[in-house]
């Protein structure tokens, strides 16, 4: 009715000759519903994916490649190896009345608490909390192709006095998704935080995003659904698709390819860092840098939160 | 049923009511705390009563730890580790039974007292007392006074105890139950000293959880360390802050670096067990290692005599003796009277306890009889997952002949055997120490309880009533919850004087949380007047030269209502004192809608409360400390109390406040 009513006081002129859009400029993405441009985030991460399983005896791996090569494999860890992980499952549980309110808070993705650190907010950091959530969304993709081949049971699977404080999740325990997001989070922010180069306390930010990453993993075995060894598989694939993202942006990102043949071994930060003792805890990562393909929207991402910048 | 076992493998020939219930499987070991579930004991905590030396005991590596003064004889109490390698194939109380009796020296035999067992993997190889500590190093302040702190859960490395030069000013620390290392100056755990403490702070940056990893202070292989330092907070965290840490969190006076601090972390979960047992030796070496180090730190920083020394003590149970004579107690008095000789500015500083309005003491005295038996309730709760204890103490020297203590048991819980115990020496027991006997409360052949007198220390009947958990815990026994009656019957026994009493105290059987041992707290019911607050002091600060400390309510200055009162008895229509009485009171609450004070969480910058007389202890070795730093006495400058409401009686408000406040504001 609305159009009846008002059409006639347009005139009958003939319509002008539009003035056209680019085909092909990164500006067209800022046009772009945000899920739209989700789509093609989720296509260009997806585009280079590849991953195989081998299976040799007893030991079966998972390796995840990128435009073709392979960049973290992981080895199916052992049903002892499971067993003696249900002690240190175990052990966390005193922890899950003081961290229950921040476990439950971190059933979905917790960028609230990357954005408390950084200082983000919807109204000024649009762009970087849409580069979190695209680096979430290929870290939980690439993390259920992983765990999906090498279906691991779950702590409260192997023993019944775990009693796990939330719903284990329908999906296999080694990698920990939770880890990997974090960690594939964790390793865009540091790039990000570079880039900016506003923040004067840049080291304590890093510093406390690298806390944050590790209290998220452990927070999962704190709940009882994840073992220590989930989080060493879910940081290592996490910083690989971290890099890979960063690729993708155009960034480089070194780093090598990862192998995990895990251990029984607790999970922190700092041994992951730590050469000897991610040694130990079974990790090896080579020196031969890798680096993924440059893609047009995550580029056009990258330099939109780039431009962001917080702090001073 | 409890099975009778060959005299050699009696654990009750040998040692006394709480360790015949722990360690048997019949009563109440399933019901212990881990340690004592173990399957067998070879490393053991023990203590040795009155003079003499334990290392005499035959077939046992005997261990002291550091003594003060070092001599190994001339203790009231002797605390000591030992370990047995022979192999004993017997269930744990007919093995401790056998060790004790092949252990112990014919002089030795009855003082000796069993503690809890030890980790293997805390005992030290090399035990090397004399060495020096490699890397100690002398503050750069000459200390003028030395705080001791023993406690659970000390997270070393905060912040808050640096000095101004960014130093530890923590001396010497004692993990008595970390993983040893090869050799060591202490017998068992791990001695950490300044120089390490400063050196770890350097290696770790701000990651002290990874720091307290490196060192066994957070150490899931070891149960007695456990993941305690993981916490957010910790009970011993937040005393170590109020005694001895500065920050923002942290009230006055600031600290000087004239001021060091030897700490000592007992067992994680000492707190576990409910019947006060198998702690003493723990707690007493702690003591003589913080005398000994305090003595160290003044012989190597060129001080002549000892040092003003204030060690706060946070800790305690709640039946006992309350006599000031319990082994604990004598123990402690001797160290405080010895050390007052050479230095009188000497104090163990300890909370009153938190018990005043938790119905856990009872006073039945001779006007409370009715045909020669006097009833008191005992209401124990459902779904309590720990051992309850009850003690009932005999007035010093009565002979009790002829009386006994019956049990009448809630309604509807069947058929019971052994509901009653006369208050006399068994003769078939030929008991290696005090006079005792045994009776177990049964149903259908499975052990419900234990009922046992002993004649404590061989000057004082003590009646113990042990009961198992209410809740269903996986064995096939289960006590009924409801009001259980005790009834005392003096039959034709002497009755007591008009001015005597009865006292009866409840262990405390609460839960802390982070041990997960599901304990509830029973109490008890009675005529008007019977069950009280006033007397239910903890049972191991009675010693006369101890320091106690109760809780003060801030803005209303009432005492704290669970601040644990002195025993006043009601003789003619006056109350009269009895017995150990609050010294002074200190802030425990901020006010009435500000529960408990402020202090350190586990990792630096991190707070958090704790309510409890625990906090007002701390809050007064704080301020003690601080005045010997400056030169003056202890107690100097001791506020006085908030004036009465008229018609208060000033013997009420001692009982629950002692003579005046510390003088801190929070």
């Amino acid at each position: 009715m609305t159009a009846e009513a008002l059409r006639h006081l347009g005139g009958d002129a003939v319509p002008p000759v539009p003035g056209e859009l680019t085909p092909g400029d990164p500006s067209n993405y800022g046009r772009l519903a945000v899920w739209v441009r989700g789509s093609l985030y989720v296509s260009e991460y997806l585009s280079g994916i590849g991953w195989k399983s081998c299976n040799a005896g007893d030991d079966h791996t998972s390796v995840l490649q990128v435009d073709g090569a392979d960049w973290v494999t992981l080895h199916r860890p052992s049903a002892e190896l499971l067993r003696d992980q249900t002690r240190r499952v175990s052990d966390y549980a005193p922890l899950r009345e003081e961290r229950g309110a921040e476990i439950l808070s971190q059933l979905g993705f917790p960028t609230a608490y990357f954005a408390m650190i950084l200082g983000l907010h919807s109204a000024s950091s649009k762009k970087t909390f849409e580069l979190i959530t695209a680096t979430q969304v290929a870290a939980a993709h690439s993390a259920m192709i992983v765990k999906t081949a090498l279906a691991v049971r779950r702590p409260d699977q192997v023993d019944g006095r775990i009693l796990p404080m939330i719903p284990t999740p329908g999906h296999g325990s080694f990698p920990s998704a939770h880890a990997t997001e974090a960690y594939a989070v964790l390793t865009v922010l540091e790039a990000l935080v570079e880039a900016w180069g506003s923040h004067a306390d840049r080291a304590g930010r890093v510093a406390m995003l690298r806390g944050l990453a590790e209290r998220i993993a452990v927070n999962r075995t704190v709940a009882g659904v994840h073992y220590p060894i989930d989080s060493w598989a879910g940081a290592t694939l996490g910083r690989a698709v971290g890099r890979a993202v960063l690729g993708r942006c155009g960034r480089i990102a070194e780093g090598g390819a990862s192998v995990l043949d895990a251990t029984d071994v607790d999970f922190f930060d700092h041994d992951l860092r730590d050469p000897a003792a991610s040694a130990a805890a079974g990790l090896s990562v080579d020196t031969q840098a890798l680096r993924s393909n440059p893609m047009p929207a995550f580029t056009w991402l990258w330099e939109q939160a780039a431009g962001e910048s917080e702090g001073g | 049923m409890y099975a009778q076992r060959p005299p050699e493998e009696r654990i009750d020939r040998y040692a006394g009511p709480y360790e015949r219930w722990v360690f048997s499987e019949e009563l109440g070991r399933p019901y212990a705390f881990p340690a004592i579930r173990q399957p067998e004991a070879r490393h053991m905590a023990a203590i040795l009563e009155g003079d003499g030396d334990p290392s005499q005991m035959k077939d046992a590596e005997t261990r002291l730890p550091p003594l003060w003064p070092p001599q190994a004889a001339g203790h009231a109490v002797t605390p000591f580790v030992f370990r047995n390698d022979n192999e004993v194939d017997l269930s744990p109380d007919r093995a401790l039974a056998k060790r004790l009796g092949t252990l112990t020296a014919p002089d030795l035999s009855p003082r000796v007292r069993l503690n809890m067992p030890l980790d293997a993997a805390s005992w030290v190889e090399t035990y090397a007392p004399e060495t020096p500590a490699a890397q100690w190093r002398r503050p750069a302040r000459t200390p003028k006074a030395i705080l001791g702190v023993i406690d659970n859960g000390l997270p070393f490395a905060h912040r808050a105890f640096l000095d101004t030069n960014g130093k530890t000013r923590i001396s010497h620390l004692w993990l008595q139950s970390a993983r040893a290392l090869p050799s060591d100056r202490v017998p068992v755990g791990r001695e950490i000293t300044n120089g390490e403490i400063d050196a770890l702070r350097t290696a770790h940056g701000a990651d002290e959880r990874r720091l307290y990893r490196s060192v066994g202070a957070i150490d899931g292989d070891m149960p007695e360390v456990g993941r305690l330092l993981d916490h957010h907070a910790t009970h011993g965290g937040h005393i170590l802050g109020l005694a001895g840490g500065n920050g923002a969190r942290l009230p006055g006076p600031e600290l000087g670096d004239d001021i060091q601090i030897v700490a000592v972390q007992l067992p994680n979960t000492v707190a576990w067990d409910t019947s006060g047992f198998g702690k003493e030796m723990f707690m007493l070496s702690a003591l003589h290692y913080i005398f000994a180090r305090a003595s160290e730190i003044a012989r190597d920083c060129g001080v002549a005599g000892e040092l003003p020394l204030v060690v706060n003590f946070s800790y305690g149970w709640s039946a006992g003796r309350h006599d000031g004579r319990s082994e604990m107690e004598a123990a402690i008095q001797q160290m405080l009277a010895r050390r007052r000789q050479v230095q009188p500015e000497t104090a163990v500083v300890m909370p009153t306890g938190n018990t005043f309005d938790s119905d856990m003491h009872a006073r039945v005295a001779a006007s409370d009889f009715e045909e020669g038996t006097a009833r008191v309730g005992w209401r124990l709760l459902p779904d309590d997952r720990t051992s309850s204890y009850l003690e009932i103490w005999l007035p010093e020297e009565f002979d009790p002949q002829g009386w006994q203590v019956r049990l009448i048991p809630p309604p509807g819980s069947g058929p019971l055997t052994g509901t009653a115990i006369d208050i006399s020496a068994d003769p078939e027991l030929d008991p290696v120490g005090d006079l005792r006997r045994f009776v177990e409360l049964e149903r259908d052949g499975h052990n419900l309880g234990q009922l046992s007198v002993d004649f404590h220390r061989g000057s004082r009947w003590r009646v113990i009533v042990a009961m198992i958990p209410t809740a269903e815990t996986g064995t096939d026994r289960r006590l009924p919850s409801g009001l259980w009656t005790i009834e005392i019957a003096r039959g034709h026994g002497t009755p007591i004087g008009e001015s005597e009493a009865l006292y009866l105290w409840l262990q405390r059987d609460d839960d802390p949380r982070a041990l997960g041992m599901g304990g509830r707290q029973s109490h008890l019911e009675g005529a008007s007047g019977m069950v009280r607050g006033f007397g239910c002091l903890s049972a191991i600060c009675s010693a006369p030269d101890a320091t106690r400390v109760a809780g003060l309510q801030g803005g209303t200055g009432q005492p704290a209502a669970y601040s644990s009162g002195g025993g006043l008895d009601r003789l003619s229509g006056n109350p009269v004192a009895w017995g150990a009485q609050p010294d002074f009171a200190a802030l425990s609450d901020q006010g009435p809608s500000r529960p408990g004070l402020p202090s350190l969480g586990t990792i630096s910058g991190s707070g958090a409360r704790l309510v409890g007389t625990s906090a007002a202890a701390a809050l007064a070795s704080r301020w003690m400390v601080s005045n010997a730093a400056s030169g003056k006495a202890l107690q100097d400058g001791l506020a006085p109390l908030p004036l009465l409401p008229p018609g208060d009686a000033r013997i009420l408000r001692a009982a629950r406040l002692g003579r005046g406040r510390v003088p801190i504001e929070l």
